[in-house]
């Protein structure tokens, strides 16, 4: 064993700073290593980003962050209209307004953070291509914008929380991992549908369509009792459904709680996202050159 | 396992190697432009939509692929600066890009020991819709550095550059003399231990240049390693120990700078310094007026085909003039392609009288002199004029050259001087009151 003297870390180098490894470039060829240690080295970056973002977004508008109370407000109320005034949805003994927002509200993280995140490459590439960013990182920071922008519209469900004196009870600490599920279901599919959206744009325009097709396969503006009873295994494979329905069961005390069936849709999406992060690895590695 | 971080640097500090570059090598694929779609019958019009898809995905054949770079190898020690020169499409950049992980390579490979700081393009990373402070901290994270980081570097870096009365404001309302400021700031005190960097001194008052060599021969003292990239043979010089010259993607050259710099200036360029056409028919021109021969050489010989400020040039125009019509010939000189830098006429020749209405080959020179024009690439148009007003004939771009440096010019200004002529006027100074007091 040979003896190797410890250098106090100010004299390492002039700044007092760590030397990190060296870093290796060199072809990957085939499926490679997710680097996963880099991007949570880089996650100062993440914080920062996304502060950017939110930031850039606000600039010149006249309410800047209203808007995410705005709009999803306008959307309840003319969807109430619709839905609930003109078609007569049955809304489980509940208020329609507060029993369509419960869902829309999952709703809308997951659809938001899918759309973000599967642009988010194209939204990135000016910059990719001038310096280096961790791939698996621009994702997460579309993400994160989406979850602040999300954080401002759940004002609004307190808000009528308060307006028709309803109370939580002890089944809102399941709300962050539904929160995490709806995040986690949007990421997986994102991951897939992100790199292929470069080369071919038609992934993406496409994408937007499925996911139009599945807020209607997803009771959101309709109750889930109405779904037949031979359907419903098929519909119960969703995951968006678990999230949807177990956010009306904490805040509305109807829908559906937790079950062991839940553990088919969470393995899917647990498939997906580990498949999906190497597909994104893999696709995004040389996707300056393509764009 | 403590200790595992010291045992390492130690390692790195016996090899003392900040960058090695092993056999690299990137292959690009051209993307064929779509063909003509009107000669196409109808069928082969509705399945060409296909053809992108069939493009993308089957493997490149031979003629679709592109070696931008191929077979570099080259090793680059701690607190050293290594010059990287070369003509468009030599890989230049394609270099810097790999070596900041922006793509990778497709053969061969590269060591960093150390983080990496890149200033590829003036300004990298910053949003212009934010403001300065806010990219500091944006470039910091991007560069992989926490807000500590950045916070304790965030005085140095507004000092230096200089804009510490714009911090707030939004950088797209900023000047570009202040936007590369910033950025080689932010760049420069981040203090990454490899600093790439591709043509900043293009930009920037004399004052910064002199501010930015000193920053890096200090980077460089401080064991820190320089990959710099330029155009300019001077700043190349003056920084650079030792140069690499690229062409088509490999190296041709490596060694002292001096060698690497006198013979990539000796080397091929993009220069058209003569047009000839041996029959009038297939020469430009009408039934009036047809040239022959168009030229511009320099006086002196000894840089080769380069053309420098201190020697004079001459252009010559020689063209048949085939109905003894009043003819004289104006010569545009050109900078960007587009702005005309100055022009002059023929008519002026001495006894011009006795030529103007002569059938047969003429011949026009006309002398540029020496100091009068700048660092820059400069094209010609020729234009015939007949009866004093008339354009009869007007041939674009029908000559190209570029002035080079030559020397150091002996005080810190690097950079183009600024205007699209650079004349050695006359000038005086002489002392009014030689007291060092006011009047």
């Amino acid at each position: 064993m040979i003896n190797i003297p410890i250098i106090p870390k100010d004299e390492i180098l002039p700044g007092g700073d760590f030397i990190p490894p060296p870093v290796i470039i060199q072809a990957q060829q085939g499926w490679g290593r997710l680097q996963l240690k880099e991007v949570w080295e880089y996650r100062p970056l993440l914080r920062t980003l996304v502060i950017r973002d939110l930031k850039s977004r606000y600039r010149a508008t006249a309410v800047g962050p209203f808007w995410f109370i705005i709009g999803p407000f306008i959307n309840m109320v003319i969807l109430s209209l619709v839905f609930g005034k003109m078609a007569q949805f049955d809304s489980e003994g509940m208020p329609y307004p507060i029993f369509l927002y419960s869902a829309t509200l999952p709703w809308s993280l997951f659809a938001n953070s899918f759309e973000r995140g599967r642009g988010s490459l194209l939204e990135f590439m000016s910059w990719m291509s001038k310096v280096y960013i961790p791939h698996l990182m621009i994702p997460l920071i579309s993400i994160g914008t989406t979850l602040v922008e999300w954080a401002i519209s759940f004002l609004i469900l307190l808000g009528l929380m308060v307006f028709y004196q309803l109370h939580i009870d002890w089944s809102i600490v399941l709300l962050p991992f539904y929160m995490v599920f709806a995040l986690v279901s949007a990421l997986s599919i994102g991951l897939w549908v992100a790199p292929l959206s470069v080369p071919f744009r038609d992934v993406g325009r496409f994408s937007s369509y499925v996911i139009q097709a599945l807020y209607f396969l997803t009771p959101i503006v309709y109750s889930s009792e109405i779904i037949p009873e031979e359907w419903l295994w098929a519909y119960q494979l969703n995951p968006m459904y678990w999230v949807v329905e177990g956010f009306r069961w904490i805040f509305l005390g109807t829908g559906q709680g937790p079950q062991w069936y839940m553990l088919i849709p969470v393995g899917l999406v647990v498939t997906l996202l580990i498949s999906g992060a190497y597909v994104f690895e893999r696709f995004s590695r040389n996707i300056v050159d393509i764009h | 396992m403590s200790g595992s971080a010291e045992i390492l640097w130690i390692s790195i500090k016996m090899s003392d190697t900040a960058i090695k570059v092993e056999g690299l090598g990137k292959r690009y694929r051209i993307v064929a432009l779509q063909k003509d779609n009107r000669k196409r019958s109808l069928s082969g019009r509705m399945f060409s939509t296909f053809d992108y898809l069939n493009r993308i995905l089957r493997e490149p054949t031979e003629e679709e692929t592109l070696w931008a770079l191929r077979d570099v190898s080259f090793e680059v020690k701690q607190g050293e600066v290594l010059g990287i020169i070369g003509q468009n499409g030599a890989g230049k950049s394609t270099l810097l890009k790999l070596a900041s992980r922006i793509t990778q390579p497709t053969a061969g490979r590269i060591e960093l020991y150390g983080r990496v700081g890149s200033m590829l393009e003036v300004g990298t990373g910053f949003h212009p819709e934010l403001s300065g402070r806010e990219n500091i901290y944006v470039n910091g994270a991007l560069m992989g550095m926490t807000p500590g980081e950045i916070n304790r570097k965030f005085d140095a870096i507004v000092e230096f550059s200089g804009v510490e009365k714009f911090l707030d404001t939004m950088v797209k309302y900023y000047s570009s003399g202040m936007y590369v400021r910033l950025a080689f700031a932010v760049a420069a005190q981040l203090e990454p231990e490899i600093l790439i960097i591709d043509e900043v001194l293009s930009v920037g008052d004399a004052e910064f240049q002199k501010k930015c060599l000193g920053k890096m021969d200090e980077i460089t003292r401080g064991g820190r390693t320089i990959l710099f990239v330029s155009h300019n043979m001077v700043a190349i010089r003056n920084l650079c120990p030792k140069t690499i010259l690229l062409k088509n993607g490999s190296i041709s050259l490596y060694g002292e700078t001096n060698d690497v710099v006198d013979t990539y200036l000796k080397s091929e360029d993009l220069n058209v310094l003569e047009q000839h056409w041996d029959k009038p028919e297939i020469a430009p021109g009408n039934d009036l007026v047809r040239l022959h021969r168009i030229w511009i050489n320099s006086f002196s010989q000894e840089n080769g085909n380069k053309f420098t400020r201190s020697s004079p040039l001459q252009v010559g125009v020689e063209y048949w003039n085939l109905t003894a019509s009043q003819l004289h010939i104006t010569i545009h000189f050109l900078v960007d392609d587009k702005i005309i830098a100055f022009s002059s006429g023929s008519y002026l020749s001495k006894d011009w009288e006795n030529y103007s209405k002569v059938s047969g080959l003429i011949c026009s020179i006309c002398e540029i002199p020496a100091y009068f024009l700048n660092y820059t690439r400069y094209y010609i148009n020729i234009l015939v004029i007949r009866d004093d007003s008339n354009l009869i004939l007007k041939y674009k771009n029908a000559l190209s050259f570029e002035i080079v440096e030559e020397e150091n010019r002996g005080y810190g200004w690097f950079g183009k001087r600024t205007g699209i002529l650079s004349p050695d006027l006359h000038w005086e100074t002489h002392v009014i009151n030689g007291e060092n007091k006011l009047l």
